[in-house]
């Protein structure tokens, strides 16, 4: 494997506080002050000097990720070609950010599936180390799955096939070599896949612009702008900042309309509470693995590394000027602004429509075959690493073989004092029970991942359908999976 | 802060000494939950001796050797134990915590006299912190939109065979409803959306004498009062 090191280039590594200076002092040569004022000041110096602190929320519009055209659309395939290479993204006014992005972008690409029309995404490893691509939440073949050991090397590429063939929901592709995910997710290869099928639009849910990934991740910066990270293996990587697709907590400008909002946790290691203004009503419609049985209102709802929830937020009823904050009410002082959502008027009359009622039935799961209990704990000594079942990440070993088709009950055991995300690679499961109170009915369809609490016991019922073959399972505090709280699983048939 | 003065000055107060014999000093370095050492680098002579502290921690800490000029891996813990260690050649040795190795690097640097001080970082390895952690307005100027739309400059007329075209205006954007009704029976029903004068024209009417019910839906829901007009259709 090769060495991980953080993205740069030329330009970043450029002096930009000092580079900032000359060109204020460029400007200030050719023309007076009211000119610049007047004109529209594009340099970064300028737009530096003109913001109040690069960090203040609210100050930009929420980035919508660019959506990827298949290059190809014969034989019923949508054939996708992706780029994984070094980028610039200007996140704080007037800096530019090195990352690592899927086309050289942070986020990524959003891939519109559709059930039924197989993917294959061409990806080209144009970064300097390994990399590779899971897609989180898809039921895939265990050799298109992204499992650490599988990996492109620089130069390389490898076209991973997705068969498309679950139900709509809102999945997302990342990078999964192992050892250094902290790092890679962190510097940008993080991109939303929106997998939707005719059981959304007979449900006649908000789509097109009304219908947004809202990827949330928590980062820190260095004086030039770039990403600061500080490895931490016991609580994870702890960040001062939100971002929302890319952006400093941005604002939304939406119309009286419904919205469907997919929220994304892909922080490395923060867990989200999230709250609509004064405890306004959000439906949640979604979790992980697509529809809930029936639309379950929150007013506010939990959001660990790697989950997804899918709301609708009907603005109709507010007047233009209305502004609501989406805030984080398990944040510090400056993690609490999440977004923020402006009314405006326009948008002419709804076509679609709030659910009331069942919206899908859950398939009745066969009884499981096996249970297993996984601790969840950190080993200490000579050395730090975190553990299930006081195992460490073995790619030589395989440590649970569940038979194709079958279910299991896991117990994921956490008497650690961290959240443990835990996530499983390829199968779907559903939460029975949580020591610590009632499963929420929003908790309570299909899932790939679920925030273990410390001191409490999750118990969980994967079913192991449709592929065979090797897969892992792990948690998602990325800090903590790295080093190396993951676990192998073969599904044999 | 209080415990770095004190190292500080136990450093200082060690070169300041450097030319008596023997007075060995200890310099302490605290391992914090901020997860930095405080202070990340102490000056010492010969024979001092360092002794890393952990008190009142809730994060998992230790200190290992990180230069190959020392070999040192102490017991970790939630706190950990303090851990001592007497340099007695000078030298420059680095240490982290295992579980922080970002951020809880310092450096012992040995030496009979003082060091020069060293160059300050780049700006590429200097913390941007985050300054605008100011109360956060929640909602502002949010308004419910509870006021009826108003339908007014109604008319119906014939338009073309057997059909007839409803004008309105709408005071605000809203859903426009208009139903065709002869004695109690209904015998066309149509919609469209319209913010300001509309028009909507129903199709598929037989002659006679009609009543039509205009009704009006804005966005939030609320209705307007809903009107009546007569057309006698022949």
């Amino acid at each position: 494997m090769r060495q991980f090191r953080p993205p740069a280039d030329a330009w970043s590594r450029r002096d930009f506080m000092r580079n900032g200076s000359y060109s204020v002092a460029l400007l200030c040569t050719f023309g007076s002050t009211s000119s610049l004022k007047r004109d529209k000041v594009t340099t970064s110096a300028a737009r530096r000097a003109q913001a109040a602190s690069p960090f203040k929320p609210f100050q930009r519009d929420l980035p919508i990720m660019p959506e990827l055209e298949p290059v190809s659309r014969r034989n019923g395939v949508d054939v996708y070609e992706v780029d994984i290479k070094e980028g610039l993204a200007e996140i704080l006014p007037g800096f530019e950010t090195p990352i690592y992005g899927y086309e050289g972008i942070y986020p990524g690409p959003t891939i519109r599936a559709r059930k039924g029309r197989p993917a294959i995404v061409r990806q080209r490893n144009r970064l300097s180390f390994d990399t590779n691509v899971h897609l989180h939440g898809g039921h895939v073949p265990a050799k298109h799955d992204g499992h650490p050991m599988d990996v492109i090397q620089p130069g390389q590429g490898f076209d991973y096939t997705y068969p498309n063939d679950q139900d709509a929901a809102f999945l997302w592709y990342h990078d999964h070599a192992h050892g250094r995910t902290a790092r890679t997710l962190y510097y940008g290869l993080v991109a939303s896949y929106l997998l939707g099928d005719e059981r959304e639009e007979e449900l006649e849910l908000p789509q097109g612009e009304y219908d947004i990934p809202i990827v949330i991740a928590d980062h820190a910066f260095n004086r030039d702008g770039s990403f600061r990270y500080a490895e931490n293996v016991d609580l994870g990587f702890r960040g001062d900042t939100i971002l929302v697709n890319g952006a400093v907590s941005p604002r939304l400008r939406v119309q009286r309309r419904i919205y469907r909002l997919r929220f994304l946790n892909a922080s490395n290691a923060r867990s989200y509470e999230l709250r609509l203004g004064n405890r306004r009503q959000m439906l949640q419609i979604a979790s992980d693995g697509g529809l809930l049985e029936r639309p379950v209102a929150r007013t506010s709802f939990p959001l660990h590394p790697a989950e997804r929830i899918e709301v609708l937020i009907d603005f109709r009823s507010f007047r233009p000027g209305s502004e609501i904050v989406l805030q984080n009410t398990a944040g510090e002082a400056t993690t609490k602004a999440v977004m923020r959502f402006d009314v405006v008027s326009g948008g002419g009359s709804e076509e679609a429509r709030m659910p009331r009622g069942r919206m899908r039935t859950l398939e009745k799961l066969p009884e499981p075959n096996a249970s297993h209990r996984w601790d969840l704990s950190l080993l200490t000594g000579t050395g730090v690493q975190w553990q299930i079942a006081n195992r460490g990440f073995d790619p030589n070993r395989i440590d649970v073989r569940p038979r194709l088709g079958t279910t299991e009950l896991w117990q994921w055991h956490n008497p650690s004092e961290r959240v443990h995300p835990m996530h499983l690679h390829g199968f779907l499961f559903r939460v029975l029970e949580r020591s610590s109170g009632v499963v929420h009915p929003g908790e309570r369809a299909w899932k790939d991942t679920v925030g273990v609490l410390p001191g409490e016991t999750v118990t969980v019922q994967p079913w192991f359908i449709p592929y065979d073959g090797r897969f892992v399972f792990h948690c998602h505090s990325l800090e903590h999976g790295d080093k190396a709280m993951m676990l192998q699983l073969e599904v044999v048939k | 802060m209080r415990r770095a003065l004190i190292a500080l000055g136990a450093a200082a107060a060690g070169f300041g000494v450097a030319a008596a014999p023997a007075q060995a000093d200890t310099v302490v370095i605290a391992g914090t939950d901020a997860l930095v050492w405080e202070p990340s680098l102490v000056d010492i002579k010969p024979g001092d001796t360092v002794t890393w502290t952990f008190a009142g921690t809730t994060q998992y800490h230790n200190v290992w050797s990180a230069s190959p000029n020392w070999s040192v891996q102490s017991p970790g813990g939630v706190p950990a134990p303090d851990f001592s260690y007497t340099f007695e050649a000078e030298g420059t040795y680095d240490f982290y915590c295992q579980v922080h190795p970002d951020t809880m690097r310092g450096t012992v640097r040995v030496a009979a006299a003082p060091p020069p001080p060293p160059p300050p970082p780049p700006p590429s390895a200097q913390p941007f912190g985050n300054d605008a952690g100011e109360p956060l307005t929640i909602e502002s100027n949010v308004k419910l939109d509870k006021t009826r739309p108003r339908l007014s400059r109604l008319s119906a007329r014939r338009a073309g065979k057997r059909a007839a075209r409803v004008r309105f205006r709408v005071s605000e954007q809203s859903d426009v409803t208009v139903r065709f009704k002869r004695g109690k029976r209904t015998i066309k029903t149509a919609e469209t959306s319209a913010d300001g004068v509309g028009t909507i024209r129903v199709r598929g009417l037989r002659p006679g004498s009609y009543r039509i019910l205009v009704r009006a839906t804005d966005l939030a829901g609320n209705r307007a009062k809903s009107r009546t007009l007569r057309l006698n259709l022949r």
